[in-house]
């Protein structure tokens, strides 16, 4: 019962991190404007989960590896936020080895490996408020942004009270529980954590009017400028979308 | 002119919490003012009283001669400046520089300008090597920092801190004190720690186990164990 504890605190962790930009100093993607680079990953995405075809996934393959290599990811991060949606989906799917078809296991986790490479790659090298200004710019409605944003500036707040949650129930325990407490106290904690995780959003929705939030979020953005990374991308996304439906 | 005005205000939470009871208070502009009272006596909830954050469930609140509504709360959000007790429940953006940023956005200040405010006020406050860091990776007093220059580089007229000092180490909290006595404009702190009072205020209001307010005067207030005593804070 062990695993399913420490798989819960590791959930925390991982999808804490999840959310967060992180590359500063990139030389591609960084500087290629969201409204370009938006449509064309979620294309890759879209490409990706619509294909069992192999050579297809090796050639989205292929452009994620050098979208990571020029943009200068380092793979640890990248390894680190990307792992764990495969592997879940390799659990998953594992009923499918007594069928003996390894094949459509290791496409199928191929496939969302390639998509959550993709996101992962968005969001890495987008910072949150180009986000905001690509929805707006793709006339997002308003209320669907405000719902984004609000979950965005929650999702790590509330993750990290669900590990602060976990870390404290771990370190009161004595001894280990039959499956039957675990199940009962992890249910209180459950309970637990809603009840903060709606208290920690009051707070937090406070601070937001507190600092000048005024039902619309507003950030800084620039104008749209074709410049030669975007240039570049739109090239790299068109041959790479033609190949992929010519082969 | 008066800063803040309180008159019989009483607040109660959702839950059935007594937040603040019959509290009558006036602040002039200019005044540094100390709360001081025990753990759940009800200095925080006169701050987000006096931020407008929250509404008296009976009396008023008068802020820079005006009552609190919405189509004035732009004007209150530029001139008065609240630092929560938690900095977990105050930093919600992305990375420092977002942070530092977030409230000049809404109040739709030049991007040149905020950008040039942030980049002093991370200087000031050691900070400007975080800002491309998630604040939730920071420690305690990093984000105390942080929380604090998001509040003062927008130089309001009126400032309120919760605890500014609380669960930070020793050399943290000597640059806090340092900074917010320098700071000149109406300033409201709360706070059960003593020894800095002296520092940074010149009145001293204490509030009681009931959530009220049990005494107003100066810092000689700070002498009397017995009233200290009653109010829970020795």
């Amino acid at each position: 019962m062990e695993i399913l504890e420490k798989t819960a605190k590791e959930a925390a962790s991982f999808f804490q991190n999840f959310f967060s930009y992180e590359i500063v100093d990139g030389k591609f993607l960084q500087n290629v404007d969201v409204r370009i680079k938006m449509p064309g990953l979620f294309a890759f995405v879209i490409a990706a989960v619509s294909t069992f075809n192999p050579q297809k996934l090796i050639l989205l393959f292929f452009v994620l590896a050098v979208l990571i290599s020029v943009s200068r990811i380092p793979l640890r991060v990248y390894t680190e936020r990307v792992w764990m949606i495969p592997a879940f989906s390799i659990v998953v799917l594992s009923p499918y080895i007594f069928a003996g078809n390894f094949g459509y296991i290791l496409t199928f986790s191929f496939r969302v490996f390639l998509a959550v490479s993709f996101l992962t790659l968005f969001m890495i090298s987008t910072r949150f408020k180009d986000v905001i200004t690509a929805l707006r710019f793709f006339r997002v409605p308003e209320i669907l942004i405000t719902v984004i944003s609000t979950t965005y500036h929650n999702i790590h707040l509330m993750f990290s009270e669900l590990y602060r949650i976990l870390i404290a129930r771990e370190s009161r325990k004595i001894k280990n529980e039959s499956f039957s407490q675990m199940w009962h106290n992890g249910g209180r904690s459950v309970g637990y954590f809603f009840t903060r995780a709606y208290e920690k959003a009051e707070r937090v929705h406070l601070a937001t009017v507190a600092r000048g939030y005024n039902d619309k979020t507003k950030v800084y953005s620039e104008g749209l400028r074709i410049r030669i990374p975007d240039v570049a991308f739109i090239l790299l996304t068109a041959s790479t979308l033609i190949t992929y439906l010519w082969i | 002119m008066m800063a803040l005005i309180a008159k019989d205000a009483s607040y109660t939470y959702p839950d059935g919490t007594v937040g603040l009871s019959n509290a009558t208070i006036e602040i002039e502009k200019g005044e540094r003012i100390a709360l001081v009272g025990s753990n759940g006596s009800g200095k925080s909830t006169l701050l987000l009283l006096f931020s407008g954050l929250i509404k008296p469930e009976s009396g008023s609140i008068e802020i820079l001669g005006k009552k609190i509504d919405k189509s004035n709360s732009k004007f209150f959000r530029r001139n008065i400046g609240i630092l929560f007790q938690n900095p977990d429940d105050f930093l919600f953006n992305p990375t420092v520089k977002d942070e530092l940023l977030y409230t000049p956005a809404q109040l739709e200040i030049d991007e040149d300008e905020a950008i040039d405010i942030a980049e002093r006020y991370a200087s000031i406050f050691g900070i400007e090597k975080f800002f491309e860091k998630p604040p939730f990776r920071l420690s305690g007093g990093e984000k105390k920092k942080v929380a604090l220059a998001c509040v003062l580089m927008m130089e309001p007229k009126i400032l309120l801190l919760d605890e500014p000092t609380a669960n930070i180490d020793g050399k943290t909290r000597r640059k806090i004190i340092e900074m917010i006595e320098d700071i000149k404009t109406t300033l409201v702190i709360a706070t059960h720690e003593l020894d800095f009072i002296d520092k940074l205020a010149d009145r001293v209001v204490i509030l009681g186990m009931e959530k009220k307010i049990i005494a107003d005067g100066g810092l000689e207030l700070l002498d009397d164990n017995k009233l200290l005593e009653e109010a829970g804070i020795i």
